[in-house]
Formats: C-alpha cells, sequence, structure tokens
C-alpha cells in the first residue's frame, strides 16, 4: 500500500509543471551564481568552489529556497481537503502509515530532486564557465562532484527533511495553508536569531546549534580557516556541525511522529456546528413581490464599496491565528534585537529613537515584505479558493473595486504592522530605562517613509499574483523580485534607482542633522514609484482574472477589451507624469550630481593610476603653510574658501612646475597666482600648473587657492555629507589640492586590480631597504606646517579646527572663528561645524573640551577621563603633549570613527556617545575610543614613519597600545582579557577576508585586522613579557629619536630594533615570533588534578600539550620547534562574572613542543588550570586552555 | 425584455468545442436548458453571464451586447454558479448585505429591508447571525437565490441548482423559483427533466454544444405523440431489440422497459405510449442505452 501511494503521488509530482520550474529556476540561479563575480558567499580570496563556498552557497540558497519545501510539503495532504477528495482515500482500506508516509516519502524525494539543482547549477557552472572563458580558470580550484554532493548530503537533505516535516505537519494537522506561512516565519526567526546572537562571542557555540539550517554552525567551524584551508578543506561533519545536524533531525522525526500520532484518519470535523434550520413552512410571502430597490453606480459608491470590502478583508485576516503570530513573531523579534542592540565589543548602545526605527529598516521590513507576499496571493486568491469568484465576477462593479480592496487591505495590514512597529519600539524603551521618546520622529519615519514604501511593494505584489496566476510561482516571484532588485542589482553595478523597481532609496538619520538632504529624495522617488504603482495597478484591473476565462490568450482577448479609450488616455497620461518624474530625478541625480557607481568609481581610478603613477616620484614643492579662510552656509549647503597656501622647494633643484590632484567633488577650484595651467585633467582631478618663475631651492612662495561647494538637487548613491545644516565636517582633502600623485587614491583590492586591467599593486617597499625612506607615510606633499584658520558659520553654530581660538566675533550676521596653532602639525586638518554644547575640565594645564550634541551627554566623563588618562600616560612614559589643549568635536553618523587632528578630535555620535555604560561589566569603549585617539598625538603626531611596509605599527599600532595600558590601569588586567577576546577573533576572523594576503605585523600595510587587532593581542604580551615599564621605556627612547622628523623617516625596522634593544636576549625570540613572522600556538590542557598536601595547601598536576606554527601569506602553517616561556596558571571558584576568575598562581614556564607536566602547590581550593590561561598568545582555539581540575 | 443568442461559438484549448452555432432566443419566464454532462449548459451560462469569454457569436439582452457591454449586463443579471463556496466565518446576514452593496444597493434602509426580506423568504432568516461555514448544502442553495435576487435583476441565471439536494430541499427550492416574477429572464440548466417540465414554459436541448431542440415542455412532448413506443421484456433480451431504434433502457421493478421511436409499432409487441419529456430529451440527446 505504501508502495502504492508512494509512487502514485511521485508520478503524480513528477508531472506538475512548478517541480520543474523549481528545478530550472535552483539550477539556473546557482548557474548564474557560478559565473558571477559579484555574488559570491564566503570570502572572495578563495575558489569559486572551495569547498566552504560551495557549501555556503548550498545552504544559503536552501535557506532561501525554504518556500519552495513550504510549497511542496504543505499541500502534501492539505491537497486532500482543498480538493474534497479526502473522503475517497479515507474510505479506502489503506492505513494511515502508508498514507503518511507514503505521501511525505515521495514528496521529500520530488524536493530532494529539485535541490540537486542547486549542486548541479554550481557544478555545470564551474565546468562550462572556465571552458568558455566566461570566468577565470584559476579562480576554479580542484573540482569533482563529489564537492558538491557532499554539503547536499550533509546540510541540504537534513534540512529538506527538517523544515519538511514542520510544513508537512503544520499544514495536515491544521489543513491550512496560513499555518504553513507561520512555520515559515518560525522557521525564519530561528535562523535570523541564531545570527544576531553570534555577534556576542559568548554565544557563538550556543546559536550554531539554533539555526535549523546548520549555517552559524558552519561558520562557527569554519570562522578561523585561512585562505589555504578553505580552499582545500571540506566542511567537516564533526564537532558543532555534527551536533547541530543531529539535535534538528531529532527535532524534525519528532515532530513527524507528533503528526502521524494525532493525525485521524477520517473527515474532518466541520469548523461550525451544522445549524438546525427552523423551517417555518408557513412564511410564503412571494418571491415576486420583493421590496423594490434603487440601485446606483456612482464612483462614491464605488469608493465606499471598495473601502467597505477592504476593510472586511482585513479584519478578516487580522482575526486570524496565523497572522497574529507571524506578527507576533516580528514583535519578539524586535525585542530581541533591540535588547541586544550592540555598538562595538557587545557594550549596547542606548535604545534611542533612530536606533530603533534602523532596526526596523532591517529586521522587521522583512517581516513586512513576507505578509505582503503571503497575504498578496491569499487576497488574489481568497474568492476562487473559496469558490466565490462566479459569483462575484458576475456583480455590477468595475474592476478596479476588486483590486483596489485588496490593495487596501494590505495597506491598513501595513498601516497596522508600523503602528505595531512604533508601539513596540516605546515599549521597549520604557523598558531599558529610556524615556525620551521622540514621537514625531516615529510618526515621520514610519508613516511618511517606512509605510510608502510598503504600500508600494504590496501592490507590486498583488500585480504579480494577478499576472503569475499560480499563487506559490507567484511568492517565489516576489522572492525572486526583493533579491534581485534589492541586492543583486547594486551588485551587478545596476545601481540607479530609477529601475530598480519599487525602491525607494534609503536614508540616514542622524540626531544632529535630522534627515539632513535626504527627504527631497525620498519625496520624489515617492511620487516616481507611487504613479508606477497606479500603472501596474491599471494594468492588473486590465488583466484582471474576472470569469472563468482558463487561458493567457482569453485574458489578453479581455484586456482588449478593458483597455477603453478613456482607460487608455489616463494610462497615457499617468505615464507621461511617470517619465517626467523620472526625467526630473535623472536631471538630479545625473546632471546636478554626478552618477557614480562603485564600478565606475573603480575604473576612474584604475585611470588614475595608469595616466598619473609615473608623477610619483616627480619633484614638487611641499606644502610649509597653511592659512584657511572658509565661508561656510551649513543652512544652504554651501561655503566658499580661501586658501593661501605656502609652497616651498625642499629639493636640490629649481623646480619649474607643480604637480597636483584636485579634489573632483568641489563646484569650482582655482588658484590665482600659480602660474599658467599647463595640464587639466577635469575628470579625475590631475593638473599641472607652470610656475612663472622657477622656485629655487628652499624659496617658497604663497598661493592663493580658491574654492567652493555648492549641494544641489539629490544624488543616486552617496550624498556629499561634508556640509551637514547641523555638524558639518569638512576635511582638508576635500578642499584643498594633494600636491603630487597619492597612493592612497590606488584601486587595491587584487581582483578588482585584475577587472582594471591592472597589473598587481606595487605596495610599498619593505623596511629593510632604503626605497621609501624619503616619503612620509601619511601627507608626503608636507611634513610640518603651521597652520592658521578662520572660518565663519551661521550665527547659532560654533566652528572649530585644530589650533588655539584667538578670537570670535559677528559680522554681517555670521559667527566667525579665528584658530591658531603655535607648534607645527602635519598637512592634516579640518573644520567642524554645529549646534553645540560644550563640556569643559583640565589636566593640569591642558584645557579639555567636548562639544557634544544636546542630548548626547551620557559618557561625557568616560571621554573626559580617557583624555586625562591618556594624556597622563603617555605624557609620563613617552614624551611631553606638543598642545596645551585637546577637544572632541561630535559630528554626524554620516560615518563612524573618531579621527585625531592635532589637538582636535572629530568624534561621530554613532561610536560612544548613546553607548549604555550602566552596567559596570561591560567594556567602556567611548573611553577606550578616546583614549585611542589621544594617543595618536604621539603616535602620528609626533612620529610618524617612512612610506614603507609595517610604519602603520608606529601609529596605529602604538595608538592602541596607549588605549590598551590606560585601560589596563584603569579597569584591571582582568578585564583586558574580555576585550583581548574581541580583539583575537577579529583578527583570527579577518584573515580569510584580506585580499592581499596576511604579512607579518612589522609589514602591515592598510590591514585593519593586524595593525589593530593583531597589534593589541601582541602589543599587549610584550609588555606583558618584557615588563610594562621597559616597553614604554623603549618607546620613549624611540620617540625621542624620532619626534618631529623630515626625511629619512624611521621605519619599523627601527622601531624593532629600539624595542630589541630593551629586550633581554632568553625572550628575543618574542621579536621574531609577534612581529617579524605569523606565528600561532595551538596550546591546550589535557588534564589537571589536585589532591591536598600535608600542610592543608593543595598540590595541583596540570598536562599540556603545545605546539607552534608559522604560517604563509595564505595561511598555511608549518610545525616548528621551540622552547618558549608561556604561562602556566591556576584560576579559583569565579568571583563575580565571567572574566574575573581569581587567580591562585601564574607563572611563565618554559614549554616544550608536545606534552608538558607541572605540579604547582597552591593555597585555596582550585577550579580550573590550564596554559596561557589569559590567551596571550595567538591560538585559534583558546576554550581548550583552560581545563576543570579534577580531584585525584 | 429578451434574450437573443446568435451563433454562438467556444473551443476550449484542449481542443474541446463546447459551443457550436448555439443560437436561442429566450423571453421572459422561466427556460429550462437541458443536456447530459458536458453538453456545454454551463459554458451558454458562464458566458451569457459575463464570465467567459466567446469566439465568436452575439448575445443580445434586449439592446446590450452581453459579450461586449458586460457592466451593463451585470446590472441586470442574477447569477447562481453551479458550484460555489461562501466565507465561513460570515454570518449570511453580513454576507447578503455585502452583496447587495455590490450589485450598488447603496441606500442602508433599502438595503435592510431587501435583506431582510429575502432572508425571510428563503427561511434563512433565523440563522441569518449564524456563520455560513456551518450551512448545510440546501441552506446554502437558498442563500445562492437570495444574493441572486438581489437588486431586481432582469436576468437570472441559474446553473444546476438542484444538484445535491434531497427531495425536501429539493421541492423547497422548486417553490422559490416559481415565485420568481414572470418579468423577467430566468435561465435555469439542469440535467434533472423533472425540474423543467415542472418549472419551464420553455426549454432547449443541447448536446455535444449543439442546440438539439426548443419550444415550450408542451411543444416538446406534442411533436412525439404517436411516436414513443415501450415494452417490458427481460433483461437478457436488450440484444435482441437494438435494431429497433431504441432510444432508453430502464429498469422497472425487475423488467427492463425499452422505449423505441417510431412512426408505427415496431413490430407489433411495443404498446403505445404518451411522450414524456424523458423520452423526447433521450430522443433528442441520442442513444443512451444503459448495458450493452
Amino acid at each position: 500500500m505504501f508502495l502504492q501511494i508512494f509512487s502514485f503521488e511521485l508520478y503524480y509530482r513528477l508531472r506538475r509543471p512548478t517541480t520543474w520550474i523549481y528545478f530550472i529556476l535552483l539550477f539556473g540561479l546557482m548557474l548564474w551564481m557560478m559565473s558571477s563575480d559579484n555574488v559570491t558567499f564566503g570570502s572572495k580570496n578563495v575558489y569559486k568552489n572551495a569547498p566552504i563556498s560551495v557549501t555556503l552557497a548550498l545552504t544559503f540558497l536552501g535557506a532561501f529556497g525554504m518556500l519552495i519545501i513550504s510549497a511542496m510539503f504543505s499541500v502534501t495532504v492539505q491537497r486532500d481537503y482543498e480538493m474534497n477528495i479526502y473522503p475517497l482515500f479515507f474510505t479506502t482500506p489503506i492505513r494511515k502509515t502508508g498514507y503518511l508516509i507514503g505521501r511525505f516519502c515521495a514528496t521529500f524525494c520530488i524536493t530532494a530532486l529539485i535541490f540537486t539543482g542547486l549542486p548541479l547549477g554550481l557544478y555545470v557552472g564551474s565546468v562550462i564557465w572556465p571552458a568558455f572563458n566566461l570566468i577565470d580558470a584559476t579562480k576554479i580550484g580542484p573540482n569533482s562532484f563529489a564537492l558538491y554532493l557532499h554539503p547536499y548530503l550533509i546540510f541540504i537533505l537534513p534540512n529538506i527533511f527538517i523544515a519538511g516535516t514542520i510544513f508537512f505537519a503544520v499544514a495536515t494537522l491544521s489543513r491550512k495553508m496560513l499555518f504553513a506561512y507561520l512555520a515559515n516565519v518560525i522557521l525564519l526567526v530561528a535562523y535570523l536569531i541564531s545570527l544576531n546572537l553570534q555577534s556576542d562571542m559568548e554565544n557563538i557555540k550556543r546559536v550554531a546549534l539554533l539555526d535549523p539550517f546548520g549555517i552559524g554552525a558552519i561558520s562557527e567551524v569554519t570562522r578561523y580557516w585561512t585562505v589555504d584551508e578553505s580552499n582545500i578543506l571540506p566542511v567537516p561533519f564533526i564537532g558543532t556541525i555534527l551536533v547541530n545536524r543531529m539535535i534538528w533531525i531529532t527535532v524534525g522525526v519528532l515532530i513527524f511522529a507528533f503528526c502521524y500520532a494525532v493525525f485521524k484518519f477520517k473527515s474532518p470535523a466541520t469548523t461550525g456546528k451544522k445549524i438546525k434550520a427552523i423551517e417555518s413552512e408557513g412564511d410564503s410571502v412571494s418571491l415576486s413581490h420583493l421590496p423594490v430597490t434603487t440601485t446606483t453606480y456612482a464612483l462614491t459608491d464605488h469608493v465606499a464599496l471598495m473601502l467597505n470590502g477592504s476593510w472586511v478583508g482585513f479584519v478578516n485576516i487580522v482575526r486570524q491565528l496565523p497572522f497574529i503570530g507571524i506578527v507576533l513573531g516580528g514583535v519578539a523579534f524586535m525585542f530581541f534585537a533591540a535588547t541586544n542592540m550592540e555598538a562595538l565589543y557587545g557594550t549596547k548602545v542606548y535604545p534611542v529613537t533612530y536606533a530603533l526605527l534602523e532596526l526596523t529598516k532591517g529586521f522587521f521590513t522583512l517581516f513586512v515584505f513576507i505578509i505582503i507576499t503571503f497575504y498578496s496571493g491569499e487576497l488574489v486568491w481568497n474568492e476562487r479558493e473559496l469558490k466565490l469568484d462566479q459569483m462575484f465576477d458576475t456583480l455590477p462593479v468595475p474592476n478596479w473595486i476588486p483590486f483596489w480592496s485588496k490593495a487596501f487591505t494590505l495597506f491598513f495590514i501595513n498601516i497596522l504592522l508600523v503602528t505595531v512597529i512604533m508601539l513596540t519600539s516605546i515599549f521597549i524603551q520604557f523598558l531599558m530605562g529610556y524615556s525620551h521618546i521622540e514621537l514625531l520622529l516615529y510618526l515621520k519615519t514610519l508613516y511618511l517613509i517606512a509605510l510608502p514604501q510598503y504600500m508600494l511593494v504590496s501592490i507590486f505584489a498583488l500585480f504579480i499574483q494577478t499576472i503569475i496566476n499560480n499563487k506559490f510561482v507567484g511568492h517565489f516571484a516576489m522572492v525572486i523580485y526583493y533579491a534581485v532588485f534589492y541586492l543583486v542589482l547594486p551588485l551587478l553595478g545596476f545601481e540607479h534607482y530609477l529601475y530598480r523597481l519599487f525602491n525607494i532609496p534609503g536614508y540616514r538619520y542622524s540626531d544632529m542633522n535630522s534627515f539632513g538632504q535626504y527627504l527631497s529624495r525620498i519625496g520624489w522617488y515617492q511620487l516616481y514609484w507611487g504613479i508606477g504603482a497606479v500603472i501596474l495597478a491599471m494594468i492588473s484591473q486590465l488583466l484582471w482574472q474576472r470569469g472563468t476565462n482558463e487561458n493567457l490568450k482569453s485574458r489578453f482577448a479581455l484586456l482588449r477589451q478593458n483597455l477603453t479609450g478613456r482607460v487608455s488616455v489616463i494610462l497615457l497620461v499617468l505615464l507621461l507624469i511617470f517619465t517626467g518624474t523620472g526625467g526630473w530625478i535623472y536631471y538630479n541625480s545625473n546632471v546636478l550630481n554626478k552618477y557614480s557607481t562603485s564600478k565606475g568609481d573603480e575604473k576612474s581610478q584604475a585611470e588614475y593610476e595608469k595616466l598619473y603613477r609615473k608623477f610619483l616620484f616627480q619633484p614638487n614643492p611641499k606644502v610649509a603653510g597653511i592659512q584657511v579662510k572658509l565661508d561656510l552656509v551649513p543652512e544652504e549647503l554651501r561655503y566658499s574658501a580661501v586658501t593661501l597656501i605656502t609652497l616651498q622647494n625642499r629639493t636640490s633643484q629649481p623646480l619649474d612646475s607643480v604637480f597636483m590632484t584636485c579634489p573632483t567633488t568641489l563646484t569650482t577650484g582655482e588658484f590665482d597666482d600659480l602660474g599658467k595651467i599647463i595640464y587639466n585633467d577635469k575628470k579625475i582631478g590631475f593638473r599641472i600648473y607652470k610656475l612663472s618663475k622657477p622656485l629655487q631651492p628652499n624659496d617658497s612662495i604663497i598661493v592663493t587657492w580658491r574654492s567652493s561647494l555648492v549641494l544641489k538637487g539629490f544624488p543616486n548613491g552617496q550624498y556629499n555629507n561634508t556640509i551637514a545644516y547641523n555638524g558639518s565636517f569638512i576635511h582638508s582633502d576635500e578642499f584643498v589640492p594633494y600636491f603630487g600623485y597619492s597612493q592612497d587614491n590606488e584601486l587595491d583590492a587584487k581582483d578588482k586590480r585584475k577587472k582594471q586591467g591592472l597589473a598587481e599593486q606595487i605596495k610599498p617597499s619593505d623596511p629593510e631597504t632604503n626605497i621609501g625612506r624619503e616619503m612620509s607615510e601619511y601627507f608626503d606633499d608636507a611634513d610640518w606646517i603651521r597652520y592658521d584658520c578662520i572660518v565663519s558659520t551661521s550665527p547659532n553654530q560654533i566652528a572649530i579646527s585644530p589650533g588655539y581660538l584667538q578670537k570670535e566675533w559677528t559680522e554681517n550676521g555670521r559667527k566667525y572663528f579665528h584658530y591658531k596653532m603655535d607648534a607645527p602639525i602635519l598637512n592634516f586638518y579640518s573644520i567642524l561645524s554645529g549646534e553645540y554644547e560644550v563640556a569643559r575640565d583640565k589636566y593640569k594645564d591642558i584645557n579639555l573640551e567636548i562639544y557634544y550634541h544636546k542630548g548626547h551627554g551620557y559618557n561625557l566623563t568616560s571621554m573626559m577621563d580617557g583624555m586625562k588618562d591618556a594624556l597622563k600616560y603617555a605624557g609620563e612614559n613617552f614624551s611631553p603633549y606638543q598642545f596645551r589643549q585637546a577637544r572632541i568635536i561630535e559630528f554626524p553618523r554620516y560615518a563612524s570613527f573618531a579621527q585625531s587632528f592635532a589637538n582636535t578630535v572629530p568624534f561621530s555620535e554613532s561610536i560612544g556617545f548613546i553607548a549604555d555604560l550602566r552596567d559596570p561589566e561591560k567594556i567602556d569603549y567611548p573611553y577606550y575610543v578616546t583614549a585611542h585617539e589621544i594617543g595618536h598625538q604621539w603616535w602620528a603626531h609626533q612620529v610618524s614613519g617612512s612610506r614603507q611596509k609595517g610604519s602603520l605599527i608606529m601609529t596605529e599600532s602604538m595608538a592602541q597600545y596607549t588605549a590598551l595600558m590606560v585601560m589596563k590601569h584603569k579597569f584591571g588586567a582582568d578585564k583586558m582579557r574580555k576585550f583581548l577576546k574581541y580583539e583575537q577573533d577579529r583578527y583570527l576572523a579577518g584573515r580569510q577576508l584580506d585580499p592581499n594576503g596576511e604579512y607579518p605585523l612589522y609589514h602591515v600595510l592598510n590591514q585593519q585586522h593586524i595593525y589593530y587587532q593583531k597589534a593589541s593581542c601582541v602589543m599587549y604580551a610584550m609588555q606583558d613579557y618584557i615588563g610594562e615599564e621597559n616597553f614604554d621605556k623603549a618607546m620613549s627612547a624611540f620617540i625621542k629619536a624620532n619626534q618631529f622628523q623630515r626625511a629619512p623617516y624611521a621605519n619599523s625596522v627601527d622601531y624593532l630594533d629600539t624595542i630589541s634593544h630593551y629586550t633581554p636576549d632568553s625572550l628575543k625570540y618574542l621579536i621574531t615570533d609577534m612581529y617579524k613572522t605569523i606565528t600561532l600556538y595551538s596550546n591546550k590542557c589535557d588534564s589537571a588534578s589536585w589532591v591536598k598536601t600535608a600542610d592543608g595547601k593543595y598540590k595541583v598536576t596540570i598536562n599540556v600539550t603545545a605546539a607552534k606554527f608559522r604560517a604563509d601569506s595564505a595561511g598555511k602553517e608549518t610545525a616548528i620547534p621551540f622552547a618558549d616561556y608561556i604561562d602556566i596558571g591556576v584560576l579559583g571558584k569565579e568571583i563575580h562574572g565571567k572574566y574575573t576568575d581569581k587567580q591562585l598562581y601564574l607563572q611563565k614556564q618554559l614549554i616544550k613542543p608536545g606534552k608538558n607536566t607541572f605540579v604547582v602547590i597552591v593555597n585555596e581550593e582550585p577550579a580550573k588550570a590550564g596554559i596561557d590561561v589569559y590567551n596571550k598568545l595567538i591560538d585559534r582555539d583558546t576554550d581548550d586552555n583552560l581545563a576543570t581540575i579534577v580531584k585525584g | 425584455m429578451q434574450l437573443s443568442i446568435k451563433n454562438l461559438n467556444k473551443t476550449y484549448s484542449n481542443g474541446v468545442q463546447a459551443l457550436k452555432n448555439v443560437s436561442l432566443d429566450i423571453s421572459t419566464g422561466m427556460f429550462g436548458l437541458l443536456g447530459p454532462n458536458g453538453a456545454g449548459k454551463s459554458s451558454l451560462m458562464r458566458t451569457i453571464a459575463t464570465l467567459q469569454e466567446a469566439d465568436s457569436g452575439e448575445v443580445k439582452m434586449g439592446n446590450i451586447d452581453v459579450l461586449n457591454q458586460k457592466e451593463e449586463v451585470r446590472k441586470m443579471l442574477g447569477y447562481l454558479p453551479q458550484e460555489f463556496g461562501l466565507y465561513p466565518r460570515v454570518s449570511a446576514e453580513m454576507l447578503l448585505d455585502h452583496f447587495a452593496r455590490l450589485k450598488g444597493i447603496s441606500n442602508s434602509s433599502e438595503r435592510k429591508e431587501i435583506v431582510k426580506a429575502l432572508l425571510q423568504r428563503t427561511n434563512l432568516w433565523e440563522s441569518r447571525k449564524k456563520n455560513l461555514g456551518g450551512y448545510s448544502g440546501g441552506m446554502k442553495q437558498r442563500f445562492g437565490i437570495a444574493q441572486a435576487l438581489l437588486g431586481n435583476p432582469k436576468l437570472i441565471i441559474v446553473d444546476e441548482p438542484t444538484a445535491g439536494l434531497d427531495p425536501t430541499e429539493r421541492n423547497r427550492f422548486h417553490n422559490l423559483l416559481s415565485e420568481i416574477s414572470e418579468n423577467i429572464v430566468v435561465i435555469l440548466s439542469t440535467h434533472i427533466i423533472d425540474d423543467v417540465h415542472s418549472l419551464c414554459s420553455q426549454l432547449a436541448i443541447i448536446s455535444k454544444g449543439e442546440v438539439k431542440m426548443t419550444g415550450t415542455p408542451q411543444q416538446a412532448v406534442d411533436s412525439y405523440r404517436g411516436r414513443i413506443w415501450k415494452k417490458l421484456i427481460a433483461k437478457n433480451e436488450l440484444g435482441k431489440y437494438t435494431h429497433f431504434n431504441l432510444v432508453s433502457n430502464r429498469l422497472v421493478a425487475g423488467q427492463m422497459e425499452i422505449t423505441s421511436v417510431s412512426t408505427e409499432n415496431p413490430d407489433g409487441t411495443f404498446t403505445a405510449s404518451e411522450p414524456t419529456l424523458e423520452d423526447v430529451y433521450f430522443t433528442v440527446v441520442g442513444n443512451s442505452l444503459v448495458g450493452l
């Protein structure tokens, strides 16, 4: 019997066209994905068919294909109810076992067949694309079908089973498709939650189990894989992955068992009680004498009808359990996400209104789209499924009534949803003890920005359902729409919103600058797509499935009938307005502003290099002084500036021309008096001027550069937010030319260079050579300059620039500020202006100021302390502070960094001003960032190295070191462990994403995970090994030797020499391990036990295994012999929190490769013991460093 | 007002020709459309009810071109489809009110009145607050006729309304139908011959998409007067009589009654019989012998 049912189902499904449509879709998608350079899963640095990439592509798309699984399994049994065929089955001698299992197994087989499209598509792609030369054959590694089969077997098949049982059970038991949608959402929520939880390191292992698709487990297991490992290793079926699969398969089996047990093999009880009709035969008034009614068909009647119908539909949906479930799912997720809103290092931010709203932009929008996708299908199919369609279709109402009443039902749902978002957010704010509720901001964002977007998508979804005429294919089409128009097109370089259907460009809200310039663009696009939506709605009405016409041909016949003259005219007019609006948008984004795509930008970057790199070593005058006069009109989004630039000839030859790279974003930019312009590449901004008379060695001239910027209209992509209504932040390189060819403008990613036809980038030379010693790391068109600045701004704003305030006055209704610097600074300055509150303090005779946005005063103490402690630490241990003042200036969150200018630190509102530091266990990152930036006043502003590999170690890594030490003294070494754990994690995870391949620290290039994160670990370990005081002595000596130097500049070899000088011979190996090579340990505590000694102490025996590796730039490791000093430690019971174990014993012991055993005596009962207990060394698995001690 | 159908043709994409040159003139009163399953009754009715496009031909209701002026037709149309569902979680009163609105009855007191009247007269008044999900088949059909009567229709189309109803409900339904005013066109399709006989003033018999006969039931019967011959035979004897232009056979108390159409007694053993509509139907529709 089983076999009969199984084979019938198989036969039935194989003949369904949807089966093959799904297969082709998946196959095609994967085939295309293999050909695309832009859409990749996992690191771009590995082969396109690296096992990990294949696995990720399969699992991600497998999760995306959940809709297919849902469509397949939900209807397996439900179909019989829907078609009312169930009595025929239930009355035959077949048994429940055969019926349920037979149907399930057949559906499973068919779905498994559909999903073979994934590995097949990738495999075929990997074979044919290189063969046709459509992708670079070197991007394909060793290939075999087994490579694709492996993830299919261990991820896709179980996922089909797991999701399948859920959908099967839900639909079979509830007999309603809607419940299957709910199951969809629940699976998605489980996945999103697991994804979100992973941002906290403490959770990674645990949540890897929670993800039903196993993606979390894959990323947990492969988190630290290097390029080399990713290229060869198959994703192992062990550890977290194995456990994850076992757990979820068990869940699937249990669900199926439950479904089996509960399922009754008999007719469903009818939903309501049958009504005993009370038949009063006497009442036989003839139907021929019915009251006469008047009928009217006015437009107002129709509008009322439409609204009435939509309200009825809305109420009907809202009362359904699955809908409530989906919404609650969204709400639950919002709660979850909001209470885990992290900024950095596991520290959350205050639930400010815009932050909550931003969450909803991402997560909740997904829910809204899901709801729109499902319910548009339900609404369009409602009458047909209830077999009410024929009655409705003969009613004297125009086609637009059913269409728009369904649209309005969706609109009502949208309104309900945004209201739910608002109320939930406000509730969350109260719950988190935050009471600054910005109701107006909620209303604007949700009802004027989010709601229209949802409404547009709603209409599009109805259109799709009308056109496609198959509910499930319609769902799938919507998913494809989201994927293509929201994600894929921009990746392919199609970035213009004019053709990204119903996609309204985003915005960035800032507490400081509110909506800034963004609203006009949003408004125009709302109008544009709004008209587009009305056009689609009209087309839908024309093609509306009315009546029982079966094929497209007769529907088009209907269209011709419906397309009356009046309708055509309206359509035409709408099309004209649509085109007109589009034209206006085009004018704004492509004429008033430059339309640039990331591809186009890469192209002009490449062109710059191709054309002008030859001028890299061109003798050129250097900037010796800057005098700015800048008039900023923030309320009109414009400024004009006159900059007097002192140019000096530091070469030994006379110079007759000046080379420069001008900022292309400026509206105007001309020299008054720099001789004759003999070359001008306006597109790229490269100019050559011929001086009227040659500049003799050591002579200087002062030239006048006039520039202006006027922001007009709106762009397609990034806004120029340097001028803001409140919070302008104008960087020197935005309004003054760079004198010479700037290597910083070069394209550095390998694959992008290749695409632009560039050879491998010429990297800065090794510090072992002298090439590049003459050039400065940062601003090679100058070394140290005099600086003076007068800036005017609107009367209610304060403008700030490096230097000390000389004078402040009002003139012509503008506010003027004059700043002057009395010490030499780097050719690196900025001008900020905003409505600021000012907090003032003093450290010794240094004035401290924080300019902050009103209401952002939460962490002023942390920042003040950060400044004081860093000034103190660096002043006492390195060298004196060169300025008499230090300032922090908040700027809008269009960028999220802090940057150190001379005595001036612009600090983004998003990285600390709203950090919630009420929990003292959390990392105080505003303090940390402040200390880091103040550290830069020494490490960059006193010493900056040559333009060679590794020079960033003297600036970025040393600023980081300063912050680490300041933090260590403030919070204690114990708390540093948590911080360093994050640093080590980010270093290790960053390795496989680095397109350049890994360099040892002393050769570091522009690689954050190395010069920040690895450096944190290395610097911290160094000072631990050789002693903090000793290390600081080295630094002090280094700074003294190289302070404010001119060419030739110090480099990382000089730096290491200084450290080496202060390092005892026994530890000199550390310099090789930590700076000069990529060295990793694999340390492990195998076991530890204790016995009580006669004198009441505890004798602990610790068995550890150690190994040490050297890695090459691709991460290929080789074990090396060693005899190193590594911490052996014993910890007591936890006192409070996870990072403050009581330390009972800690000693560096000489460790040899392999097994080592140590016996130590401690005074208290020990809890844990191990090797490198504080994770000072780089080790890819630090969890096994400690072991719980057992009583021997 | 009169409904006239001229040369209507429809072929489905699977090649089945559902309507072949159908021409009919239907005047006010109840018009019965008889035919076997698949004869094209529903296709014809759906086409008149604006639900389906025809390939060619013309349908006129008075001056209105039914195939092209759908909106106008719908204003005067009441339609009860062969098979339909109702919102399960909505009460009869609410849904009927909703339909009334859609039919254009915008005056709320009028609407209230007509809804009440229709619910009362279809005997659904007592259960008007109950959700439609719990209605029996008969109640559903009565609700169906109630909605079809909203808005004083001039043309009512009822497609196989009594299929699946028990005899009581069927009777009740017939009573309802018979009360509908005689000033309007009512088209009733059915394959139950008795229904037509008891209800309709005119009829058409269609088969395989073609109109085989039209007229009043009496005319139909009259035209066969004197030509219907019947005989009771043993069940196994049927083979012997096949050459006698038999049109039907049926079991009567264990024996078989065969019917032959002929101007004279086929072999002298038949008995002359007063023609029934059933005899006419079988004759027109063609050979429908069972058990050969």
